[in-house]
C-alpha cells in the first residue's frame, strides 16, 4: 500500500507533498499528478461536487481529487486502497487543517506550507484513515 | 427588574472591538504614511498621503478577503464535499457577498443589490456598522468627509480580495452620500 499526495495552488504551484513507500515510481509521482490537473480542471466545473474519485490511472496506480471552495487541489496518487469513503472523509479533514493553515495571518494564499506541525497531522490523518 | 442579557452570546463585544480597532487602523495608516511622506519629501504631499493611506487599509482588507470564501463555504457545510453553492454566476457570486460575508462580518445583509449586467455592480447598506456611529464634532458634512477619505477602504479591501480569490478581477470603490448609507461600486471584466 503506498500513497502520495500533494495539495496544488491556483497556479499549478504544488504546496505541499507527502508520501509514504512509493519506491517505484517515487521519481514520477509529481508528473503523474501534475497530468491529472487538466482532467479536474475539466470536471470541476461541470458539477457542484468537491471530491472526485478516481480519474485517472497510471499502471495500476489511480489518482483521486478534491477541489477546495478556493480552486486549491488536493491529489492523492495511490495504490491498493481499499475505501472510496475514507479518502472523502480523508479529503474532508485535509480540508479543516486547510482552512485552519488559511486562517493564520502570517500565511498568505498560494505559499508552500512549511509547518512542521501540519506534516504530523496529515501523517496523523492518513494512519488513521489508511493504516499507514 | 435587572436586564439580563448575554453579552458574549450574541458577539457584541466581539463586534464593538472589531469596530475600534477598525477605526484605530484608519487613524494609525494615516500618521504612519504622513511619517513616511514626510521623511522622504514627497512633492505632492496631500496626494500621495491620501492616495498611500487607503492603499494601506484596502490592502489589510484585500489579505482577508482572499482567505475568506474558503473559510466561509467551510463553516458552511459538512466535510463530506456535499458541493458548493452555484457559482458559474457572477451574480450568484455577489448575492454570496450581500448575503453570507456580510452576515457574518457585520451582522446584517446588504439591503440592496443593482446590477446592469455588464460587470457593473451597486451594494447599497443603509446603515453600514462600520461607520454608523462615527461623529464628528465639527458637524455632518465634515464627517461624511472624513468617512470618504479614511474609512471605507477596509471593506473595499475585502470585496476586492473575495472577487479575486473567486478569480474575478475588480475594482470596487464606495460612495456614502447620506450618512450612514453606503454604497459599493464594483467593476469587474466578466
Amino acid at each position: 500500500m503506498s500513497l502520495y499526495l500533494a495539495l496544488i495552488g491556483t497556479r499549478d504551484n504544488p504546496l505541499y507533498e507527502m508520501e509514504i513507500k512509493m519506491d517505484p515510481i517515487r521519481d514520477f509521482c509529481p508528473f503523474i499528478v501534475h497530468s491529472a490537473l487538466d482532467i479536474i480542471e475539466d470536471l470541476q466545473w461541470k458539477t457542484n461536487q468537491l471530491y472526485f474519485k478516481n480519474i485517472d490511472n497510471y499502471d495500476n496506480y489511480s489518482i483521486s481529487g478534491y477541489v477546495t471552495p478556493g480552486n486549491i487541489k488536493f491529489m492523492i496518487l495511490y495504490q491498493n486502497l481499499r475505501s472510496d469513503e475514507a479518502i472523502r472523509q480523508f479529503f474532508g479533514e485535509l480540508n479543516d487543517l486547510y482552512v485552519k493553515t488559511l486562517l493564520s495571518p502570517f500565511y498568505t494564499i498560494n505559499e508552500a506550507i512549511r509547518s512542521k506541525a501540519f506534516d504530523q497531522k496529515v501523517r496523523m490523518l492518513s494512519r488513521k484513515y489508511f493504516n499507514l | 427588574m435587572p436586564l439580563e442579557y448575554d453579552l458574549l452570546a450574541d458577539n457584541t463585544i466581539n463586534k464593538s472591538c472589531l469596530e475600534y480597532l477598525l477605526i484605530e487602523t484608519a487613524s494609525i495608516s494615516h500618521e504612519a504614511t504622513v511619517q513616511v511622506c514626510d521623511n522622504e519629501n514627497v512633492r505632492d504631499h496631500e496626494q500621495a498621503t491620501a492616495s498611500a493611506e487607503g492603499n494601506l487599509t484596502e490592502e489589510i482588507g484585500y489579505n482577508i478577503g482572499l482567505k475568506l470564501v474558503d473559510y466561509l463555504l467551510y463553516l458552511q457545510k459538512g466535510k463530506n464535499g456535499t458541493g458548493t453553492p452555484k457559482f458559474d454566476q457572477v451574480v450568484n457570486i455577489m448575492k454570496f457577498v450581500c448575503k453570507n460575508v456580510w452576515e457574518s462580518l457585520f451582522g446584517r445583509q446588504i439591503d440592496n443589490l443593482r446590477t446592469n449586467h455588464r460587470g457593473t455592480y451597486v451594494l447599497v447598506d443603509r446603515s453600514f456598522t462600520m461607520i454608523s456611529r462615527l461623529d464628528s464634532p465639527l458637524g455632518v458634512q465634515d464627517t461624511l468627509n472624513q468617512t470618504r477619505k479614511h474609512y471605507l477602504w477596509y471593506p473595499c479591501g475585502i470585496i476586492r480580495g473575495l472577487l479575486e480569490s473567486l478569480d474575478i478581477d475588480s475594482t470596487v470603490q464606495a460612495e456614502v452620500t447620506e450618512f450612514p448609507s453606503v454604497s459599493f461600486h464594483i467593476q469587474t471584466s466578466k
